[in-house]
């Protein structure tokens, strides 16, 4: 809907790599990975092992203003997709989008309106209007584009608990970016995997295999590391029922869970008899964990903190409310997810 | 000749002739068919077709017990692995079906019984045996204009909801019923192709007033600039806005008393019922505020708008939505159940279709069965009576025959 005239800088370019723009402006540079063996191909090395390591280690992606307009950030995030593309690790691809997404996220909320609808419909042909509440101008995102990006289904996530005209919902600047950041994510994921798809067309050049063999000395500790806590934990994990078992696997695969979801997986391992340490293992997986944080929210709903109150795990229905619900035919049986071990555990006596 | 075999006949007989009557979906040769054959177990999947003429070739010569496509849309809609069809997109659909709804005629005319202790009974089955706990449990059920017009009232619910809330064309909106016990509603707006499954389910939610967070609803209408209860709003707001109307104006003692309200909600809503109204026509929801500062005050609103969601609330079978992969009932073939065809609905003579006329294809040449079971004393508009022979129209004796209660007597 944005018509007007909109400036979309080398400053843009370089703070938005992944859209149509900057794609534009790639084209027009006319960079070759032959280019990477030169002088200005140092820096850019040097920028694409920092954007991955960055991604690894800081779960976000800093941004050094020496890049800031410049065409070398563009190059450095091509060719940091390149790199997770030759190294075909899908638990790493997640990582990098999450933090490539997160970095994103933090500078549109600084953007005006326009420049921020500007990109949802230019590189992700959203459709957006304006509508005006109570004399202010809202953008209303059509609905699709809002159910396919919440971050979680709960409060004003939920299609239900919003104003919706025709077709559009009604959301702020702030919820517009947070929509915009799964997107993007999503749309980084897609980069990765379509430029995956014609690695056979060229040949990884020696500053590339650099480049993957840095960045896989320093990932393959942390995600064996991670791997092997989720698997020790889980234990039993046959039994669980199919909804826990689901993220647990999306856990492993280093999924950016909803809090909803890792208030399910938390609580409910916690019901078993896991403890503290065990289910914060688990979350270390996650693209944006925080040890303390994760921590402290376990704490608070394994009872140790806050109100004291040792949390359930939500019941079937709940679990079906938030999206997470994923039933089997043993599911019809039960109403709570604990119930299905109980049932689980009798079957396999019978 | 055994029954099935008798039905087989009448069903080959009537595609000889009337196999035209088949409406293919759209871009036919991107779907997935599968059939169940008469005197022949499971479904044969993965069938596809070029076009019109070899799918209606194929109902003739095959003459299927049931047929049904996808509604999803496949590069390569034969091949027998999900991950090679390659899946594009698929249409939005919606089954209700009056087996999920609770509705009192089914304790007239359905029937169930124990096969572990021979309880038997009228009424919808239990999950367990009441007196010995089997699981083991056979039901018949029947379907009666009655069950028909609650899954009526479902589907206009959807489609509103579809139409006002959610902006989609009326135009891109067809109605089948379903050839037993309800109807699906399809959706053709490229927008919905690819809304992933979560997506689906998030709108299934909607439809259903899920999650409705009532606390967060009052919160921003009383605090936020962005006020959701609206008298003329066309989303969950404006429903439960015009709810809250509704329950005011016709508010009596006893009505209040029924929703939940405590004692000092009756008394306020009731001294104050013109001032309310007049309020909400106004957009002014501070009354909200003063209710919930009474005693359980905020228990008493919450019960009353837990009451309005559940009256607008659309109870759809969540699970055809949501995947993405489903076979649905082929429009125009019959269903081999009942008989029934599966025919379109004009969603404005929603209210005025007949199934048990309209959908009634095969012919009424007078057949006598042998009852064996237990029948309903009424079916389709037709009186059965008590007797144990009975003379009835062929298109009900089928009926009767594949729900196990009646034999053709031959002769």
């Amino acid at each position: 809907m944005y018509k007007g005239k909109i400036e979309f800088n080398e400053y843009d370019i370089a703070k938005y790599p992944f859209t149509i723009d900057a794609i534009k402006r790639l084209d027009e540079i006319g960079f070759t990975l032959e280019d990477l063996e030169s002088v200005v191909g140092g820096s850019i090395s040097e920028r694409v092992l920092e954007r991955i390591l960055n991604a690894i280690h800081k779960r976000t992606i800093t941004t050094d203003t020496r890049y800031l307009n410049s065409d070398d950030e563009i190059i450095a995030y091509y060719v940091a997709i390149m790199v997770l593309a030759v190294m075909r690790d899908p638990y790493l691809d997640r990582v990098y989008a999450v933090a490539e997404a997160k970095r994103a996220f933090e500078y549109l909320l600084h953007e005006p309106l326009e420049k921020i609808i500007y990109i949802s419909e230019k590189t992700f042909s959203w459709n957006i209007k304006l509508f005006t509440l109570s004399n202010t101008i809202y953008p209303a995102i059509y609905f699709t584009h809002f159910i396919s990006n919440v971050p979680e289904q709960r409060g004003l996530w939920k299609l239900a608990n919003r104003i919706i005209l025709n077709g559009y919902v009604v959301v702020n600047k702030n919820e517009l970016c947070r929509l915009m950041e799964s997107e993007i994510k999503r749309k980084i994921l897609l980069d990765i995997e379509n430029m995956r798809r014609q690695l056979d067309l060229f040949q990884t050049t020696r500053i590339i295999e650099e480049i993957v063999a840095r960045v896989r000395n320093e990932w393959a500790p942390l995600k064996k590391r991670a791997e092997m806590t989720i698997s020790a934990i889980a234990g039993k994990e046959h039994r669980y029922p199919p909804c826990i078992r689901r993220l647990l696997q999306l856990a492993r695969e280093g999924e950016n869970l909803s809090h909803a979801a890792r208030f399910a997986l938390a609580s409910f391992l916690l019901s078993i008899g896991k403890s503290v340490d065990d289910v914060v293992a688990i979350f270390s997986t996650a693209p944006d964990f925080n040890e303390s944080i994760a921590r402290y929210q376990v704490e608070h709903i394994a009872g140790l903190r806050g109100s004291r109150k040792k949390y359930l795990p939500f019941k079937c229905e709940n679990m079906r409310i938030y999206g997470l619900c994923y039933p089997d035919e043993l599911c019809e049986k039960v109403k709570h997810p604990l119930q299905y071990l109980r049932v689980k555990v009798k079957k396999n006596e019978r | 000749m055994s029954d099935e075999k008798w039905i087989s006949k009448i069903f080959k007989r009537y595609y000889m002739r009337n196999a035209e009557r088949v409406k293919e979906p759209d871009m036919i040769a991107r779907r997935e068919f599968g059939f169940i054959y008469f005197n022949r177990k499971g479904m044969e999947r993965h069938v596809s077709f070029p076009n019109r003429e070899t799918l209606i070739d194929f109902i003739r010569n095959k003459y299927p017990k049931h047929a049904f496509y996808s509604t999803a849309y496949y590069t390569s809609p034969e091949v027998p692995t999900m991950d090679e069809k390659h899946w594009i997109g698929a249409e939005l659909v919606f089954d209700i079906d009056a087996d999920h709804l609770e509705i009192d005629c089914r304790k007239l005319h359905d029937y169930w019984k124990c096969s572990t202790c021979g309880r038997e009974e009228r009424g919808i089955a239990p999950s367990r045996c009441p007196s010995c706990g089997s699981d083991k449990i056979s039901s018949t059920s029947w379907v009666c204009p009655r069950c028909i017009d609650a899954a009526r009232e479902e589907c206009e619910k959807v489609v509103n909801m579809l139409v006002n809330d959610l902006g989609f064309s009326q135009k891109d909106i067809e109605i089948f019923f379903s050839g037993h016990r309800g109807f699906h509603i399809h959706l053709y707006d490229k927008r919905v192709y690819n809304i992933p499954q979560e997506g689906r389910r998030e709108i299934i939610s909607y439809l259903r007033g899920e999650g409705l967070d009532i606390a967060l609803l009052i919160e921003r209408t009383l605090n936020s600039s962005i006020k959701p209860l609206d008298l003329n709003g066309k989303c969950w707001g404006g429903r439960i806005a015009r709810g809250l109307y509704e329950v005011v104006l016709t508010s009596t003692e006893d009505y209040l008393k029924r929703l939940g309200a405590t004692a000092s909600v009756r008394r306020y809503i009731l001294t104050n019922k013109d001032k309310i109204l007049e309020s909400i026509e106004n957009s002014d929801w501070e009354f909200l505020r003063e209710i919930t500062r009474l005693r359980a005050g905020k228990k008493s609103l919450f019960k009353i708008i837990e009451h309005i969601v559940s009256k607008y609330s659309a109870e759809v079978d969540e699970r055809v939505t949501i995947d993405t992969r489903r076979l649905i009932r082929l429009p125009g073939t019959l269903h081999g159940k009942t008989g029934l065809e599966v025919v379109q609905v004009d969603i404005d003579e929603l209210w005025t279709f007949n199934p048990f006329e309209e959908a009634i294809v095969l012919d009424s040449e007078p057949v006598e069965v042998e009852i064996v079971g237990n029948i309903p004393e009424r079916l389709w508009n037709i009186e059965l009576g008590k007797s144990s022979r009975l003379r009835v129209p062929l298109y009900l004796a089928i009926y009767l025959i594949n729900n196990g209660v009646a034999k053709l007597r031959r002769g």
